[in-house]
């Protein structure tokens, strides 16, 4: 039997041409669009009110919204307008449960239906669409975390991490509490290539 | 010399744009594979070290949306003072936004990367292929932003409330691409079957012709492209409709760059193989190459269903 032998440049051309066929499968996929998101963590003496999530979108993605939602042409978002852009956004991103994840210590949490607070055009021509989180969880005087993190499994829709400064917390004066961020390494996705980024909130009444 | 030529040519495209996507800057701590950064403590830690898979998406999404930051940022210049240096730089970045936009997943290449091994190509079939494909991948993606932005699909969701094109498309692309990988898997088995009733005994491949280039074509290029719809519904929106065909088209253009260079690879791929591990049994290696080929657009096929 006639022994097969491979020379390294031809094992090279397979081993890349390998890596090409086989690490990219899905079929709808990579970003189209960008999102900057911002958290709000909102307390009240007795519980954690709400959690707001603003989502930031790309110029060319605000600029394709705003001008199909301007029907009367006069270069701003009316309130009609607004309901109705706020409306079908969230229609389309309701198919990825808004992109939210949300643990409470540790343990998955069921997500609240998200509520359209606000859609606006910012002065930098983005569109900021901001999401109420209904939430109940009562402050108490023992520690308790909230991890909230916002990602697209599939890939579609690229949504930073939140920067320092887009992390707020109201209500600062009844609970003490400390901010981190921390890297999922047990839940990747998008093929096992991204691990979520959770905004960690470690809070516990105020003493 | 001329073939030579070429060669070199591709090798330096390659190697440019391998380059020019791995070198792109970064834009600080902003990216989903962002590191553990300690906000109470302020101190930041270095972060994962990316595997070269993540590190070509990252910079890909990146590049992505810094051109799409100035395909917006020109036309807003565009608007206030129009020159035709903006014109041009719209339809180069355009072009550019094709180019990386493809390099990503999807976008036909994995299927015609199955195709090309399951048949006796030459490269301009690759160069045809890969350009019908990206145009028509292209024109899906234009008529449907025309559809969007000229509110015909408000009309169509008003007869057919479960209509969405997005969607209907990829199905219809889907179920094309199945039968012809189909069709490629009979014709294998019934000539491995019929063998003694072939030339010389052995499987035969059947060369290409222009009708099965256009039909393979269609199939795999109907998925519209949701980065052509962005594009230009943007620029339909602000009734721009010259620069929205014209941007379009370019990133066409770009994105046909990547899809040809994946068909030429197959190619290339196939007949190295060939030649490789040809001599007695190049009959039968070209069978299965057909086969595993033709399996895979199959699968890639009913990938696009679901």
């Amino acid at each position: 039997m006639r022994k097969i032998q491979i020379s390294k440049t031809r094992f090279k051309c397979i081993f890349v041409f390998s890596i090409c066929v086989f690490s990219v499968v899905k079929v709808h996929a990579h970003p189209h669009v960008w999102i900057d998101p911002e958290i709000e963590f909102v307390f009240s003496q007795e519980r954690l009110e709400q959690i707001r999530l603003r989502y930031i979108f790309d110029e060319m993605y605000s600029a394709m919204r705003f001008n199909q939602f301007d029907k009367n042409n006069n270069g701003a978002l009316d309130p009609g307008e607004k309901e109705l852009l706020g409306k079908e956004i969230l229609k389309e991103i309701q198919e990825w449960k808004c992109f939210f994840h949300i643990k409470h210590d540790n343990q998955n949490s069921s997500l609240p239906t998200p509520r359209i607070a606000d859609i606006n055009m910012k002065e930098d021509e983005r569109l900021s669409l901001t999401l109420e989180l209904p939430n109940n969880i009562p402050v108490t005087a023992d520690y308790q975390v909230i991890a909230l993190s916002v990602y697209d499994e599939n890939y579609y829709y690229e949504i930073m991490n939140p920067s320092e400064e887009g992390i707020k917390v109201f209500g600062r004066d009844y609970i003490d509490y400390t901010l981190s961020f921390k890297e999922d390494t047990q839940d990747a996705y998008y093929f096992d290539q991204f691990y979520p980024v959770y905004t960690v909130i470690k809070f516990k009444k105020h003493s | 010399m001329n073939k030579r030529l070429s060669k070199i040519f591709a090798t330096t495209v390659f190697i440019f744009l391998s380059m020019a996507i791995l070198s792109y800057p970064e834009l600080p701590n902003k990216h989903v594979f962002a590191q553990g950064l300690s906000v109470q403590s302020g101190q930041k830690s270095e972060g994962r070290r990316l595997n070269p898979v993540q590190k070509i998406l990252r910079q890909s999404s990146i590049i992505q949306r810094d051109l799409r930051q100035r395909i917006v940022q020109l036309t807003r210049e565009l608007k206030k003072q129009p020159q035709p240096r903006h014109f041009i730089f719209i339809v180069f970045f355009s072009f550019l936004y094709g180019v990386i936009h493809s390099i990503g997943p999807g976008h036909a290449k994995l299927i015609i990367l199955s195709y090309f091994l399951s048949v006796k190509a030459k490269k301009k079939d690759g160069i045809l292929l890969g350009l019908i494909t990206a145009f028509i991948h292209g024109l899906s993606g234009f008529l449907a932003a025309f559809m969007i932005t000229m509110s015909f699909e408000h009309v169509f969701k008003r007869l057919y409330p479960d209509f969405n094109l997005e969607t209907v498309m990829p199905v219809i692309s889907g179920v094309l691409v199945i039968i012809i990988g189909g069709i490629l898997l009979v014709q294998v088995y019934r000539e491995f079957k019929n063998k003694d009733t072939t030339k010389h005994g052995c499987i035969t491949d059947h060369e290409l012709n222009m009708k099965n280039i256009f039909a393979t074509a269609s199939a795999i290029g109907l998925v519209p492209c949701a980065g052509i719809i962005i594009l230009s519904s943007f620029f339909m929106a602000i009734n721009r409709i010259t620069l929205s065909i014209v941007s379009a088209l370019s990133m066409t253009v770009g994105m046909a760059c990547t899809i040809i260079l994946m068909a030429l690879l197959s190619i290339f791929f196939r007949e190295k193989i060939l030649r490789i591990y040809g001599s007695g049994k190049i009959q039968l290696i070209s069978a299965c190459l057909k086969a595993t080929g033709a399996f895979f657009l199959v699968v890639l096929g009913a990938l696009l269903l679901f």
